[in-house]
This record gives structure tokens, C-alpha cells and sequence, in this order.
């Protein structure tokens, strides 16, 4: 009986440890090149998931940075993504990434955001089409300067 | 008399680490500041070309200049400042560098005077037809000490209807500066990561007793073997990439060295490397001189 409450212990435990280790949570990549207006800035059509508007839209936006922060955009001056190892760096950083994502500090670097499209209801959820324009020069000084990626040189 | 020798040896302890301590007017208490590379914005030429004249020439000197000032601003708009080329042109023609005798180019005394670690060429071609003119525009860095091409890139400007050379140029350098700039610097994180390249010759001297292929040591090895065996072992990360060998000399094309000193996170100089490849012969009774030439270390066996 002791054997058996011990292994149930052992189970929860190493459970418990699982779930606390730092995990990528596979997002979209649908973010495609829109235009360049000025150097630093980029405008993209991001399409976000979410269960009614305002969902799909934040999910919309967040998406395009992560794309331009972990996968970058072939053809565009993004071509190699500003954070070059994702997991590495969330797993070193999560505090600023939680503050980034879930805390909208993102929007400090976003221009504009517009809905290009109208809800779409699909399987379960809705879609959305957003073109959003981002500052990615001034996004990858606030990267330098809390250490997430270097700076230009070793 | 046993403890004025215990005291006499704490003395001269001390007074060695004080000769070895720093300075307190400039202790950072602990704080390393990397060293970075230096970077020089070449313009393109072919061999024999004169730089003076290509920058001055009425028709294509302007388009050379707003070409290199452009990819300066570049690397300005990441916080990185570069050398300057005219002011190192001007440095070496005042030095008497390019006398009507010297046989070296132009190029190699420039990055050489400039002490640049990169230096970043920039090739400009303005193509006029009816169609319009379009401004072509290659990027290519170099690694001085080894001459391995870090990155290239190139762009044009599209054709337009106008004769605005400047414009044209900045268009097609904006295009692809971001690019060259993330590639460079992917370089960049991979010199932190595996290590900085040195290219490393050991040489014998006119007079020297013995060559690479003597025996050294008591196990029969000859020099050439303990000096492979040595370099695998203490090159950074074990990269060391032997080019040639013979009994006059063993040439390392590529050998890694940290950018930091792992025990003591200082910055690591080439010296200290060529310290411990001394020490090393030294060890083995071989004496030896040891040079440094930009990013290179030559080492002379006596």
C-alpha cells in the first residue's frame, strides 16, 4: 500500500514538474509582407484566431510580432527573425516575454492596426485579417537593451 | 629564522599581486566591456586602380562617396561606429605609403594602416538607356586577418527617369543594408559562440638546429606531431584547421580562440594565446620568437 501511494506521489510530483518547464506553444505564421513606408517600419496582413472579435484581433497582432521576432519574413529586410534562438531566449527571459505578450507591451511598437477583413466564423472559432505596421527598429533597441538579442557586434 | 623566511615570502607575495592588481582609478569592479571589431567601408577597385582618383573623378567619384556614406549611416543606424575612409587614405598618403617603389597595393596598406578586423567593400554600377538609369549596388565583408568572406549582398535600384546618381544609390543600399547588417551579425554571433579566427604559421629561423620533422621529447614524437596534438587540444572548442605541413613549416589557416578568457571572464588577446604556444615549446626545450601581425600569429622556432 505504501509502494503504491508512494509511486501515485512520485507521479503527481514529476507531473507537476512537467508542466512547470517553460513549453513553445505552436502559433500561426500567417503573416505576410504588406508594404515599407519608412526605414524601421514594416506593414503586414497578420490573420488572428480568437472567439469573437476582439479575440481574434489581439491574437491577430501578437502573432505578427512573434512572426517578425522568432520566424522573420523572407523577401523583407526581416528576413532573419531579430531573436534568433525562440526557445533559449523565452526560457532565459519569460518575465519580459509575459510582459510583452500578455501584458501588451507590444502595442508600444505597433503603428496601426486595422481590420482588413470581416469575421469569418470557421470549425469552432472565428477569423480575422489585420494589417498591422510595427516599429521594428525601435522593438529591436528595447530587445538590445534588456538583453534579449545583442547588440550590433560580439 | 623560519618565520622572517614565512614573513619575507608574504612580503614579496603581496608586493607581486599588487604589481598585478588594478589600478583602483580604473576598477569597474568587475564589469567587462567586450571589445568590438573594426570596420572600414572600402570602396570596390581593380588592381592597379588609383583610390585618390576613383573618389575624385568628376563623372563616377561622387557616386563612390555617396555609395560608402550611405553604407556608413548604415552601420550608424545600429549604433556601430566604422572607420573612416578618407581620413585613413589621407593617414597613409601623408605616411608615404604609396611610394612609385612600393610594390604592395593600395587596398592591403589601407586595411593594414586602418588596424580594421572587417572591412566591407562597396561596388557601384550606374546603368543609363532609354528606359531609364538604374544604380546596381554590391556589398561584400571580409575577414582581414584570414580574408574569409563573412557576408555579400546585392541590390539595384530600379530603373527611374532621373539622373539623381545619390538617390538611385541610397534606394538600392536601403534595400538591402537591413539584410546585410542581420547576416553580419549572425556572423558576429557565431565568432561569440565558436570563437574568434586566427590564421597561425610556425616557421623555423635560418639558424635554427632542428625542423618540424626532429624528434622532440622522450616519446619519439617528432615536433610537427606534439605541435598537432597540442593545437587540437587547446584550440577553442578543438577547432584548429591545419592548412599544410612540411619539415620548414606548419601553417593552422583557421584556428579558433575565445573572445572572452573562460577562467577569468576577461577579454582574451591574441598574445595570451601565443603565451601558451611559448610556454609550450619552451617545454619541450624548442625557444621560440612569436609575432603578431593583424589577427595573426606567427611563430618563429629558433
Amino acid at each position: 500500500m505504501k509502494f503504491i501511494k508512494l509511486v501515485i506521489v512520485l507521479m503527481i510530483t514529476s507531473l507537476g514538474l512537467i508542466q512547470c518547464s517553460p513549453k513553445l506553444v505552436p502559433y500561426s505564421a500567417e503573416v505576410n509582407f504588406l508594404f515599407k513606408e519608412a526605414q524601421g517600419t514594416i506593414g503586414v496582413k497578420s490573420i488572428g484566431y480568437g472567439k469573437n472579435q476582439a479575440a481574434a484581433v489581439l491574437d491577430a497582432q501578437k502573432t505578427a510580432f512573434k512572426v517578425i521576432m522568432f520566424k522573420g519574413i523572407p523577401g523583407t529586410e526581416l528576413n532573419i527573425p531579430l531573436i534568433e534562438n525562440e526557445s533559449e531566449a523565452r526560457s532565459k527571459n519569460g518575465e519580459y516575454f509575459k510582459n510583452f505578450f500578455d501584458g501588451g507591451n507590444f502595442k508600444s511598437y505597433m503603428m496601426s492596426s486595422n481590420e482588413s477583413s470581416n469575421l469569418i466564423k470557421i470549425k469552432g472559432t472565428n477569423k480575422i485579417s489585420v494589417n498591422v505596421k510595427i516599429n521594428y527598429n525601435s522593438l529591436r533597441k528595447d530587445l538590445e537593451q534588456n538583453r534579449i538579442i545583442r547588440k550590433f557586434g560580439y | 629564522m623560519k618565520s622572517k623566511i614565512i614573513l619575507l615570502l608574504t612580503l614579496f607575495n603581496i608586493w607581486g599581486y599588487s604589481l598585478l592588481a588594478q589600478n583602483a582609478s580604473t576598477n569597474s569592479g568587475g564589469a567587462v566591456n567586450q571589445i568590438q571589431p573594426s570596420i572600414i567601408v572600402i570602396p570596390f577597385k581593380t588592381k592597379g586602380q588609383n583610390y585618390r582618383q576613383l573618389l575624385e573623378d568628376p563623372n563616377t567619384g561622387f557616386q563612390k562617396r555617396i555609395a560608402i556614406s550611405r553604407v556608413k549611416e548604415a552601420f550608424d543606424s545600429r549604433g556601430f561606429t566604422t572607420y573612416d575612409f578618407l581620413a585613413e587614405l589621407k593617414k597613409s598618403e601623408s605616411a608615404g605609403a604609396f611610394t612609385a617603389s612600393s610594390q604592395t597595393d593600395e587596398k592591403d596598406v589601407i586595411i593594414k594602416n586602418s588596424g580594421a578586423d572587417i572591412y566591407v567593400e562597396v561596388d557601384i554600377n550606374v546603368d543609363k538607356g532609354n528606359s531609364g538609369t538604374d544604380v546596381k549596388i554590391i556589398l561584400q565583408a571580409y575577414e582581414t586577418a584570414t580574408g574569409r568572406s563573412l557576408t555579400n549582398k546585392d541590390n539595384s535600384s530600379q530603373r527611374y527617369y532621373t539622373d539623381d546618381i545619390a538617390k538611385l544609390a541610397g534606394k538600392a543600399i536601403d534595400g538591402m543594408k537591413e539584410d546585410f547588417l542581420n547576416v553580419l551579425q549572425a556572423k558576429f554571433t557565431d565568432i561569440v559562440n565558436n570563437g574568434r579566427s586566427l590564421y597561425l604559421e610556425f616557421v623555423l629561423d635560418p639558424e635554427a638546429k632542428l625542423n618540424f620533422q626532429s624528434e622532440v621529447g622522450t616519446d619519439g614524437d617528432l615536433l610537427s606531431e606534439v605541435i598537432m596534438d597540442w593545437m587540437a587540444k587547446n584550440a577553442y572548442k578543438n577547432y584548429a584547421k591545419k592548412g599544410g605541413s612540411t619539415a620548414l613549416k606548419i601553417v593552422y589557416d583557421d584556428v579558433r580562440i575565445p573572445l572572452k578568457d573562460q577562467a577569468t571572464g576577461l577579454n582574451y588577446e591574441v598574445e595570451a594565446y601565443g603565451r601558451l604556444i611559448r610556454k609550450f615549446l619552451r617545454g619541450l626545450n624548442v625557444n621560440a620568437v612569436i609575432e603578431y601581425p593583424r589577427g595573426q600569429i606567427i611563430v618563429t622556432v629558433k
